[in-house]
């Protein structure tokens, strides 16, 4: 636990100095939006890996902070950080509201139901194009601002995305190593033996399902700002299953994998430009034998070779 | 005035049936994977997409209708089959979760081959009958319509029969029903995994070869046919072949009564929200008693 701590604190000073290496590089920007999807990501570990919910709808809710913050900002003036914050507020109050009837489904019936779910808010924002702009997306989004301090160049928007996603990875971590996690674990494990022990399973989901749209609706207010752009595309049922691959990819139920993972899926694009029509392929073949091969995602498998060698040498 | 009421209700009638028609087929599909081997299979609409282009590959180069849809019909369900030796029995724990995640992955796959082989560009087919398009009470429709109904007509009967009548298709049944069984008495469940995979991808490369000629195919047009599949399935009752047909047919009715009569942006809409109430009321599906 104690090494843990240690690593973390490692990996904060590393991304703190980073952009002294890095500065002026297209790389910043690829950070930015890793340090946004990492804030995404850590909310499918919650739901999916640690209250075992299968959940295909965190686009919707990165989304619908994306919107609800360029909508509010620029259609109606408000500042910047109150709408993101509105948006956080609202985007839970409608994931309490879908969680608290469809999280009583089990599956592949959740799965669809929160699949169904996504394709209606992404219909939504293609259809209501007096407020969303429609399918062409909504342009020149306001850029964040603090006080009267205007968030302008990427190296500020590094600085602001990382302390974010830094200080959710902690908060995340002791939400799960608290009372509320083990309880997560056990209705994952058996829902029915965990109720059956006095565990408010409904409760926990819904808390863990409600936190994780809160999380999603930052990441997306924070790429609106950010990007400045935003379309229909953002709710997407493939970016849903990006989040999904980040949290897998990294290690399911670590928290800190998710950084490994997000690095990993938003790298590759990047890399694979050149080969752009085999990017497709590529990332295919990747998810197929990283889960076939390693379930435990790259992190849970170096954990598992660590314990290893750690009984091999105990003898 | 009641007439061309009566009309525009036929229009979205054989509308709606043609395209619950092809959600019926895929979840018939995604159902005969599920019985067999318990597992979700979301690359069921990429079996669909390929099975339509790669008939108008064939059929392009000169090779006579019924030929084409042979070919095709056997090239596709050997994907399955490979599909199946590859991604899916090298898994060794398989949870709902990580067999979601390994079937996107192989639809990721599947996309970008057909991106490779195909480009963008939408292709389509000719009827298969000369006569283009037919009149019923004033509304016109392409005789396709027909053809796509007739067809989930025949694979439903055909694929009743082989499960009753044929002893392949009985220790087929008796592999869903209970593979330790099955496997105790002599049953070879892995052969009969990989034949659940081989037709279910004929069987969904049919559904993409009658369907491409009234509709534009695309190299990532499958993804949603698959999740509408899917979603039929689970309206159905998930393992239930009646059930696939009937949530295939609603699902496809609702769209199409809805994008006529409110608006067709409301299409998707409309047809998830069905979708979601209809969960929540009764998870277990239209056709299935509650079992747990």
């Amino acid at each position: 636990m104690k090494r843990t701590a240690l690593f973390f604190i490692l990996f904060a000073v590393g991304i703190y100095l980073l952009p002294l290496l890095l500065k002026g590089s297209y790389w910043m920007h690829i950070l930015v939006i890793i340090g946004i999807y990492i804030i995404g990501a850590i909310g499918v570990d919650l739901v999916v890996g640690f209250a075992g919910q299968i959940s295909l709808c965190q686009a919707s809710f990165f989304g619908i902070g994306a919107y609800i913050s360029a909508i509010l900002s620029n259609t109606y003036g408000f500042p910047p950080v109150l709408a993101l914050l509105i948006g956080v507020v609202a985007t839970s109050a409608i994931a309490l509201g879908l969680g608290l009837p469809v999280l009583r489904l089990r599956g592949y019936y959740l799965a669809i139901a929160t699949l169904g779910f996504g394709l209606i808010v992404q219909s939504i924002f293609v259809t209501l194009q007096d407020i969303t702009k429609g399918p062409d997306g909504f342009r020149n989004v306001v850029p964040l601002s603090i006080g009267g301090y205007v968030f302008r160049e990427v190296t500020e928007y590094y600085y602001l995305v990382w302390t974010i996603s830094i200080f959710i990875l902690l908060l995340t971590r002791n939400v799960v190593s608290s009372r509320v996690g083990r309880a997560l674990l056990a209705l994952r494990g058996d829902d029915v033996a965990a109720s059956s022990v006095g565990i408010d399973i409904t409760k926990y989901k819904t808390q863990a399902f409600v936190l994780s749209a809160a999380y999603a609706s930052l990441a997306g207010s924070l790429y609106a700002h950010y990007n400045r752009f935003i379309s229909p595309q953002v709710a997407d049922l493939s970016n849903s299953i990006t989040m999904i691959i980040m949290a897998v990819l990294g290690g399911i139920r670590t928290v800190y994998g998710v950084i490994i993972g997000a690095a990993i899926m938003k790298s590759i694009p990047e890399l694979l430009e050149s080969i752009l029509d085999y990017q497709m392929i590529i990332t295919g073949i990747i998810l197929v034998v990283l889960l076939l091969y390693m379930p435990q995602g790259l992190l849970g498998t170096a954990g598992s070779i660590i314990a290893w060698a750690r009984r091999r040498r105990a003898g | 005035m009641e007439h061309s009421y009566v009309s525009q209700a036929v229009q979205f009638l054989f509308a709606g049936l043609s395209t619950g028609s092809i959600y019926a087929l895929v979840a018939l599909g995604f159902n005969i994977i599920y019985n067999v081997n318990l597992l979700v299979n979301l690359a069921q609409g990429e079996f669909v997409m390929l099975g339509a282009l790669t008939m108008i590959s064939v059929y392009s180069r000169g090779l006579p209708l019924g030929l084409a849809f042979g070919v095709t019909t056997l090239v596709v369900g050997v994907v399955g089959i490979l599909f199946d030796r590859l991604a899916i029995r090298p898994l060794k724990r398989p949870s709902i979760m990580l067999m979601i995640l390994l079937t996107l992955g192989a639809s990721t796959f599947f996309k970008g081959l057909a991106l490779v082989a195909w480009g963008k560009d939408p292709y389509t087919a000719p009827t298969f009958s000369k006569t283009q398009s037919i009149s019923v009470l004033n509304a016109t429709f392409s005789t396709q319509t027909l053809w796509v109904i007739g067809t989930l007509i025949v694979v439903y009967v055909l694929l009743q029969l082989f499960l009753d009548r044929t002893i392949v298709g009985k220790a087929m049944k008796a592999c869903s029903e209970n593979p330790r069984a099955a496997g105790l008495m002599g049953i070879n469940v892995k052969r009969y995994i990989m034949i659940s995979f081989f037709l279910s991808g004929a069987i969904g490369a049919v559904g993409g070869m009658v369907v491409s000629p009234i509709s534009f195919m695309v190299y990532d047009e499958g993804t949603m046919l698959g999740l509408k599949g899917f979603a039929s399935a689970v309206l159905g009752g998930v393992g239930s072949y009646p059930g696939a047909v009937v949530g295939g047919l609603v699902l496809g009715l609702l769209e199409s009564f809805s994008t006529g009569y409110i608006s067709s942006i409301f299409k998707d809409i409309l047809a998830f929200l069905a979708l979601l109430i209809i969960l929540i009321l009764k998870p277990s599906g239209l056709l299935r008693r509650r079992e747990d």
